[in-house]
């Protein structure tokens, strides 16, 4: 497992820089929120977490489609599932690198994105650990997406309405978890209800993500 | 489990789809009938939503029917990735576009409920964002099928993304208790209060409810019936094809 996760790192760390996309397109779409609403200072007081809510939930989206099309295509795949590795430990190193590769950068730019927002410090570290909790479920729920659509083909918006329907309740519990966090800290009860969807995704996404592997090699 | 490997032979499928199908059929007129008579004309006004409460009659069995088309998608599939009955697929299939056309009537004629009663067309509550969350599932679950060009791998697939969407199920039917929202308990656990008070009006809602079920049950019969003949029909045509090319 530990050397599916290397694998991919290494091959994202050779690509020259592409799995930073995401990451840019998180601060692009924030700037572009930004500029939509006119700048005005207390309009991002106001919006601004959920601006960031929306840019990681539309980042980790945009990136479901690549976590297994490579693999799948040139044969990386079929080989791993051939040497009796479990389909369940694959999706399992996918969405342990998927979190690193696309969620560690936004996680490290999510504070300085807050910063130039204006947003208090209570705010920026309750949406810091709101993602926090919610990447369980964002990774798990984009590996299934990914595993579903590994054939790529026009799946393009496709592969987004699959994952949403499942994200619409970590989007929801995320943001009052950011409101809450200011009164009760991460004692509050939606820090709780995430971290319960984290582990439901968890739960189904992986041995999802694992069916759908097999299915698309027979 | 029996019943599962005897319907999965098409062939019984159909003769019990010949008998079914116009079962379904004309109790669905039926029950349309006597249900609207009783929803429009026999059931009393309710003490406060007046006449606007007749909505329920047709809100409510498609609030139903929509979350028991999905329920039976997820069967179908759950017996279509565990068995591979080709049958179940079809059925799987057959189940999602009715299923989706009652999810949106829903939707529908709920926001036409909602503006007279609550003022206001929608409400991002709990039960209102579920349902619509199912009607994205519902159409997540068609592209799946026809995006994917291998008919064998979409069902495979289809299967497993309608199973991990079941977990909506429980969320639509319980979002209504977990938080309190604009939106009402489930108008079958009213029977008996204020609010139902009159037979008429458990009649009128139960022959309704009777009305949908019928149609969605003659939907999904033939529904799985066309699927069988475009099977058959492919069948039919592949070998020709391939005698041409050799004859070539």
């Amino acid at each position: 497992m530990n050397a599916l996760i290397l694998r991919d790192l290494k091959l994202a760390w050779r690509t020259g820089g592409t799995w930073l996309l995401g990451v840019i397109f998180f601060a692009l779409f924030i700037a572009v929120c930004v500029i939509a609403i006119g700048a005005v200072p207390a309009r991002l007081a106001e919006f601004g977490p959920a601006f960031i809510w929306l840019a990681l939930l539309f980042s980790v989206l945009l990136s479901f489609g690549d976590i297994f099309s490579a693999d799948l295509s040139d044969g990386t795949l079929e080989q791993l599932l051939l040497a009796g590795i479990s389909p369940i430990e694959i999706s399992a190193a996918k969405a342990a690198s998927f979190a690193v590769l696309t969620l560690g950068p936004v996680f490290i730019l999510l504070p300085v994105i807050g910063i130039m927002l204006g947003l208090p410090l209570t705010v920026i570290s309750g949406l810091a650990l709101s993602a926090l909790f919610a990447a369980p479920a964002f990774s798990a729920y984009g590996v299934m997406a990914g595993a579903l659509m590994a054939q790529g083909g026009k799946g393009g918006f496709l592969i987004i309405l699959i994952s949403a329907p499942f994200l619409i309740p970590v989007l929801i519990f995320g943001l009052a978890a950011v409101d809450s966090y200011g009164r009760f800290g991460i004692g509050a009860y939606e820090f709780r209800a995430l971290a319960g969807l984290s582990l439901i995704a968890l739960a189904v996404g992986l041995p999802a993500a694992a069916a759908a592997m097999r299915a698309n090699i027979e | 489990m029996r019943l599962i490997s005897y319907f999965a032979n098409p062939a019984r499928f159909e003769r019990f789809a010949k008998f079914a199908s116009p079962f379904f059929g004309t109790g669905a007129v039926l029950a349309g009938v006597v249900g609207l008579y009783y929803a429009l004309i026999v059931s009393p006004p309710e003490a406060d939503q007046g006449h606007a409460v007749r909505i329920m009659y047709v809100h409510v069995p498609a609030a139903w029917c929509a979350m028991m088309a999905y329920s039976a998608l997820a069967i179908a599939s759950l017996v279509s990735f565990v068995w591979r009955h080709p049958l179940a697929d079809s059925a799987a299939k057959a189940f999602a576009l009715p299923g989706l056309a009652f999810t949106f009537l829903t939707l529908i004629t709920g926001s036409l409920w909602g503006k007279p009663i609550w003022n206001t067309w929608w409400e991002w509550d709990g039960r209102m964002t579920s349902v619509l969350v199912l009607f994205f599932i519902y159409l997540a679950y068609l592209g799946l099928w026809s995006v994917i060009a291998d008919k064998k791998r979409a069902a495979r697939l289809a299967s497993i993304f309608a199973m991990v969407g079941f977990i909506n199920i429980p969320i639509i039917k319980f979002s209504v208790e977990w938080w309190n929202s604009l939106h009402q308990p489930a108008s079958i656990s009213k029977i008996g209060s204020p609010s139902i008070y009159s037979p008429d009006m458990i009649t009128a809602l139960l022959v309704m409810m009777l009305a949908y079920s019928f149609l969605f049950g003659w939907l999904s019969v033939n529904g799985i019936r066309r699927d069988i003949y475009k099977a058959r029909k492919n069948r039919i045509t592949a070998p020709a094809a391939r005698a041409t090319l050799t004859e070539l």
